[in-house]
């Protein structure tokens, strides 16, 4: 109630006085979505955390990679959150390995959506035997498990950050090609494109200029969901033990401390936590960015 | 009159390629539309009116065909073109306005931007030329505050407007021949009025040719200088406006008049003349075509004759076609 009345307030003047300028659509969203306090929180927590992993390291000014201290500590005891199995000191590792599962989720969801959008919008626009092709090879990526195909990728050639940014990035693009298919379909269908392609245009035009703009709100609130997904999977990579064992990472601290779990908490929850946060604020956005795009989604009140 | 028409359709069919076979939709349609002049093409739904347009530019849904005849625009038959010559006639030479203006334009760019885009692809202006070119043309459609409406939003305009937009869009580039396919049928029968004015101005001022597509026949009577009426997939009567409305030859097209209400006064009323008449039957199913002429089941004249033979486009007064075995002459008449 309270966000549908002022807007149809100022609908009214815009039609009395035509040179006041007209809202543009984005800009009305982003109104929308920084009123949404969850999604205001999770673009705060982000940008916390953002800041934390380019400036934390040179502030806390502690190498990660030394022995500290004793191993094992618990935090407060000589370091803010503790050391691992071999005195390595915790809260310097998170802030240096934030940064390496920040820029593989970051660079691997990039790829998903990428190779995802490709494929969806050629699908959805060319149709017929494009389309079959396409999605069989879709399936194709569908039906692997996920985490399965990216361990043996990773396996197969050598842990390093390029294989593993791959392997993330080739095994969560299917549910995008899907969902930009069906919306390149729903759109391709609608007058506006008749129109268009009546005044001359060209596919390539029609597909980028004409259809994608439409079509982009599911696509972007899927974006972010992916990402979240991205940075877990890297974790869970890590984790295994198949990260990149020179690059420290949350998910390689977690993983390297497993077995001292019982005896100290603090080596594996913390950089959990770490990922939890992480998560939540892109979750968050996600979210509020789907309520924003979303006129039947927003809350009322 | 005279030497090549803008656009001349010769014998096209169109079939759409089905499971069960071939379906035709367009049966050997011929028409003419000359330089700067209006054609009416009239028919239910259904009869093959905007499947003839889209046919025109090449823009059959997947599965429809064009299977024989021509399509000419000043003697070059575009059926045959390449793809980037038909795109380079299409909103530059031949532009369409759609039945839709809620739908029509797109909803994330302005109308300004619309409108310039056709002209920056197909006339080579440059961004600035371009937007004034849109301003100029909002101004000519009448919408008030062209330079500040350049920048709203199809969502903060009327149907009406934006149907104003529509045509503007389909002017910016003058072309020669624009086909509306009902373009007043979303709109109010006022606002349908200042269209029809606005179209015909623009017309005298451009010197278009127009298709216009509708089963108004209030419509064409204001717009149109020639008409063609369509049935079931063919094009069953063709001629000028004026004889048409007044000596129709084809019972279906006189079937057709009889079904359009009309105000009359008190006195002619009381007559019966006022009585809305209907033709009774139904448009026969596509592919389930009668053998012989396609109203025969529905036509009160039909005989045996019209039931098993086709009949051929007879001639029945100066430019005045209709395919019937009944068709009278207009001096009979």
């Amino acid at each position: 109630m309270m966000s549908s009345e002022p807007m149809q307030a100022t609908a009214a003047p815009v039609e009395a006085a035509p040179a006041a300028k007209p809202d543009h659509p984005m800009r009305e969203t982003l109104k929308i979505f920084l009123k949404n306090r969850s999604a205001a929180g999770g673009l705060i927590l982000l940008g916390l955390i953002l800041f934390a992993t380019i400036f934390g390291p040179a502030i806390y000014g502690v190498d990660p990679y030394e022995m500290v201290w004793m191993p094992l500590s618990p935090p407060g005891d000589g370091t803010p959150l503790g050391t691992d199995y071999i005195g390595r000191d915790i809260l310097a590792g998170i802030l240096v390995g934030g940064r390496v599962t920040l820029i593989v989720g970051a660079v691997s969801a990039v790829m998903t959506i990428v190779i995802g959008l490709v494929v969806g919008s050629f699908a959805g626009f060319f149709g017929g035997r494009v389309d079959a092709a396409l999605m069989k090879f879709t399936e194709f990526f569908q039906v692997l498990p996920s985490l399965l195909l990216a361990m043996v990728m990773v396996t197969i050639f050598s842990p390093s950050l390029g294989t593993i940014i791959f392997a993330i990035g080739i095994v969560g693009w299917a549910q995008i090609a899907r969902l930009t298919r069906a919306e390149f379909m729903r759109i391709a269908s609608l007058e506006y494109v008749k129109a268009a392609r009546a005044a001359g245009a060209r596919d390539g035009y029609l597909m980028f200029r004409v259809i994608l703009p439409g079509s982009l709100p599911p696509i972007v609130v899927a974006s972010a969901l992916v990402t979240g997904a991205s940075i877990l999977f890297e974790a869970g990579l890590s984790f295994l033990g198949l990260g990149d064992p020179n690059q420290l990472s949350w998910g390689l601290i977690i993983g390297q401390n497993q077995n001292y779990l019982m005896d100290a908490w603090w080596t594996v929850t913390c950089p959990g936590i770490a990922i939890f946060l992480t998560v939540l604020a892109i979750s968050l956005i996600g979210d509020g960015i789907n309520d924003a795009l979303n006129p039947r989604a927003r809350k009322r009140g | 009159m005279t030497g090549t028409p803008f656009l001349e359709v010769r014998n096209l069919t169109v079939e759409m390629k089905g499971e069960s076979g071939a379906i035709r939709v367009l049966d050997d349609v011929s028409l003419r539309i000359e330089r700067g002049r209006t054609m009416g093409i009239v028919g239910e739904s259904g009869c093959g009116k905007s499947m003839t347009a889209l046919a025109i530019m090449r823009l059959l849904p997947p599965g429809f065909e064009i299977t024989a005849g021509q399509v000419l625009v000043e003697g070059e038959d575009i059926t045959r073109v390449p793809e980037a010559r038909m795109r380079a006639l299409r909103g530059n030479d031949i532009s369409m306005i759609f039945q839709e203006p809620m739908t029509s334009l797109n909803p994330v760019f302005t109308v300004g931007d619309q409108i310039a885009e056709a002209v920056k692809q197909h006339q080579g202006l440059d961004a600035g030329a371009a937007e004034q070119r849109a301003i100029e043309m909002l101004k000519a459609v009448q919408i008030p505050g062209a330079e500040a409406r350049l920048h709203a939003y199809p969502h903060e305009f009327s149907g009406g407007m934006r149907q104003r937009v529509m045509i503007a869009m389909a002017l910016a580039c003058q072309p020669r021949l624009i086909i509306a396919d009902e373009p007043t049928t979303a709109l109010d029968v006022t606002v349908q009025a200042q269209i029809f004015a606005l179209m015909r101005e623009l017309q005298q001022e451009t010197g278009t040719a127009i298709m216009l597509i509708t089963h108004d026949l209030g419509a064409v009577a204001e717009l149109a200088d020639d008409v063609a009426v369509f049935y079931a997939g063919k094009r069953i009567e063709s001629g000028p406006a004026g004889a048409i409305l007044r000596h129709a030859a084809h019972p279906y097209t006189s079937g057709l008049m009889s079904c359009t209400p009309r105000l009359r006064l008190s006195a002619a009323a009381r007559d019966g003349a006022a009585v809305l008449r209907e033709i009774p039957g139904m448009v026969p199913q596509l592919g389930r075509m009668p053998q012989g002429c396609r109203f025969a089941p529905r036509c009160p004249l039909a005989d045996d004759r019209c039931r098993s033979v086709m009949p051929p486009d007879v001639e029945v007064g100066p430019a005045h076609a209709a395919a019937c075995w009944k068709a009278e002459t207009e001096v009979m008449a």
